[in-house]
């Protein structure tokens, strides 16, 4: 398990007359190696959930296993540090977070911070640019310079940079154009599948994620909603209009099939030239199984 | 977090009397108060001031906490005062002498008055912020200025701009902190640096928040601009303020203190 919820709850300026809870009795676990969304509407608690995963928040009550450390109400921050450097965050607006002066002391900031030379931290933000499809130009130039989407991937790249085990990003792809953003996701899809790292990604786009996404949560009002793998998501079209959102173009064409196709088998390869071969076939064998070509579309 | 502790220029709702006030009756007595602290110099005087202003504050229903965290961070200004006041008052009996330093009676009476005075100040005064929310707070700079007119002075100006700052001070932290936050996560937890290092990374700071400040400000401006907002063009008002009895009887108060103050002396 990477990481694990038990029962947290969390409020914010607890204790005084401004308190507002955020998160209630939350519990989940998230294995290694795994790539979850975390969806929601505004307001409903994610990024407050997310701060929970390397420290920066506390649970009110409750206790939050990262790895094998634990966080707890009320504990030291001391000793956060090699969590921290396990554990990458991206905020949400991370391109509001910059600071230095130039996008290479921006890009190297954590890995320096944890330990690596210069040069070894200068190799670190290198590949990270380039992962990240940024030229290494981009490094001598500064960051209030950038386009609002450079900014983003500069800020993405310096938590990548650090190389860590857990990647905890929050809407990343918001702001960006849509190719970087499928350029984004299959980034971080390759490092979870090819290098074993743990992924949780906050979004508003469900559809975008549904196809590298093993399981995913909702959150609503503070309260964990559903936490599944997306095959079980499909079942639950109540919920999504209870939430107000958008069911993922994907889970609305597998539920057109299965009304329409009742018991056939969806197609292996679920990309759309997947579905398009699959659908071709299908007609084609009814077809074939009623030898006129009405009746069978009559039929199917 | 930083922002929890950043009390200064906080609207707290309470719903007390001195929330339905008149903002113009409240800002004339905090400058009435400012007066009369400056004018309080014996023991008796900050006494009967000090008494009087904890019973205001305390019918606020706002609790201390909120207080000592709004004179929080002047804490080390404070001791500054004290201290000077400490070593550099050479009046009444000389009671230490260590080396270079020379402690007199006088000098311990008055650093802790000063002291005193100042934290009294900072509590009470932020009291005006507390209890006024920030467009009721401006309404009221505007009436006040409204004699002045005659002077060249722009009521809706000033209050724009009084409201602006207020709106933008939390705002201000908040940037600050997601920084923080930021750097943190990233192995620079500002608590667990050496006091050098923590200097130098708050002034690393500086221009990103500077930066974010700007970028908002000139947001701010372009999105009233484009709502049609001209300045001092007429508007119709969506509260009025009224002055009522109670304002007077409030006002009239702070003049019995200040009379009191004066006439104990
Ligand atoms: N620093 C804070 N102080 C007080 N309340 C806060 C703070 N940050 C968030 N909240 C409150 O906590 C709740 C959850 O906020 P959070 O930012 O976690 O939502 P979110 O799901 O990330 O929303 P979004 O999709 O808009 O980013 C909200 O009601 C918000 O008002
Ligand atoms: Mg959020």
């Amino acid at each position: 398990m990477a990481i694990v919820f038990h029962n947290v709850t969390h409020a914010y300026q607890a204790g005084s007359m401004l308190e507002e809870t955020a998160l209630q009795n939350i519990s989940f676990s998230l294995d290694s190696g795994s790539f979850t969304a975390l969806i929601g509407p505004s307001g409903s608690g994610k990024s407050t959930l997310i701060q929970h995963c390397n420290g920066l928040l506390l649970p009110t009550s409750g206790q939050v296993h990262v790895m094998d450390f634990t966080l707890e109400p009320n504990q030291k921050t001391k000793g956060l540090r090699e969590l921290r450097k396990r554990i990458g965050l991206v905020f949400q607006f991370p391109e509001h977070q910059l600071f230095a002066e130039t996008v290479e002391q921006e890009i190297t900031f954590g890995p320096k911070n944890f330990g690596a030379t210069k040069e070894e931290a200068l190799g670190l933000a290198k590949q990270a640019l380039h992962q990240l499809d940024l030229d290494e130009s981009i490094l001598n130039k500064n960051p209030f310079q950038l386009s609002g989407g450079q900014m983003r991937k500069v800020a993405i790249a310096s938590i990548l940079a650090m190389d860590p085990d857990i990647l905890i990003l929050d809407e990343p792809t918001a702001t960006l154009d849509p190719v970087s953003r499928r350029e984004l996701l299959s980034l971080l899809h390759r490092l979870c599948k090819e290098q074993g790292k743990t992924i949780l990604l906050v979004t508003h786009r469900l559809d975008e994620v549904l196809a590298y996404a093993d399981k995913v949560m909702v959150l609503k009002d503070g309260r964990l909603a559903f936490h599944g793998t997306t095959e079980e998501l499909s079942n639950q079209s109540s919920m999504f209009s209870d939430l107000r959102i958008r069911i993922p173009s994907m889970l609305r064409l597998q539920q057109a099939y299965r009304r329409r196709f009742p018991g056939h088998p969806l197609p292996t390869d679920q990309s759309a030239e997947g579905w398009a071969k699959h659908l071709g076939e299908q007609i084609a064998l009814c077809k074939m199984s009623n030898g006129k070509e009405e009746a069978g579309e009559e039929l199917c | 977090m930083l922002v929890d502790k950043v009390m200064f220029g906080r609207y707290i709702k309470t719903d007390s009397w001195l929330h339905k006030m008149d903002p113009r009756a409240k800002i004339t007595s905090m400058f009435l108060f400012v007066v009369i602290i400056m004018i309080a110099h014996s023991l008796w005087d900050l006494l009967l001031v000090t008494s009087f202003a904890i019973a205001i504050m305390a019918s606020s229903k706002i609790p201390a906490s909120f207080f000592v965290k709004a004179v929080r961070p002047l804490r080390f200004l404070i001791l500054f005062l004290f201290l000077f006041q400490l070593f550099f008052h050479n009046q009444g009996e000389l009671l230490v002498e260590l080396g270079p330093i020379s402690i007199y009676r006088g000098g311990i009476l008055l650093a802790f008055l000063t002291a005193w005075r100042m934290i009294l100040l900072i509590s009470f005064t932020s009291l005006l912020t507390f209890t006024t929310a920030p467009l009721t707070l401006t309404k009221g700079v505007e009436g006040i200025l409204e004699p002045f007119r005659f002077l060249g002075v722009s009521p809706e100006r000033l209050g724009l701009m009084i409201s602006i700052s207020l709106r933008f001070i939390p705002t201000i932290f908040e940037e600050t902190q997601k920084i923080l936050k930021a750097q943190a996560s990233r192995g620079a937890e500002l608590s667990d640096l050496p006091w050098k290092e923590k200097g130098k990374m708050l002034m690393s700071l500086l221009v990103p928040v500077t930066v974010g400040a700007f970028r908002r400000a000139e947001d701010l401006v372009n999105s009233m601009e484009a709502r049609g907002f001209v300045l001092g063009a007429p508007r119709s008002q969506y509260e009025t303020l009224t002055w009522k009895v109670t304002d007077t009887v409030f006002l009239s108060l702070f003049f019995a203190i200040g009379l009191a103050t004066l006439l104990i002396i």
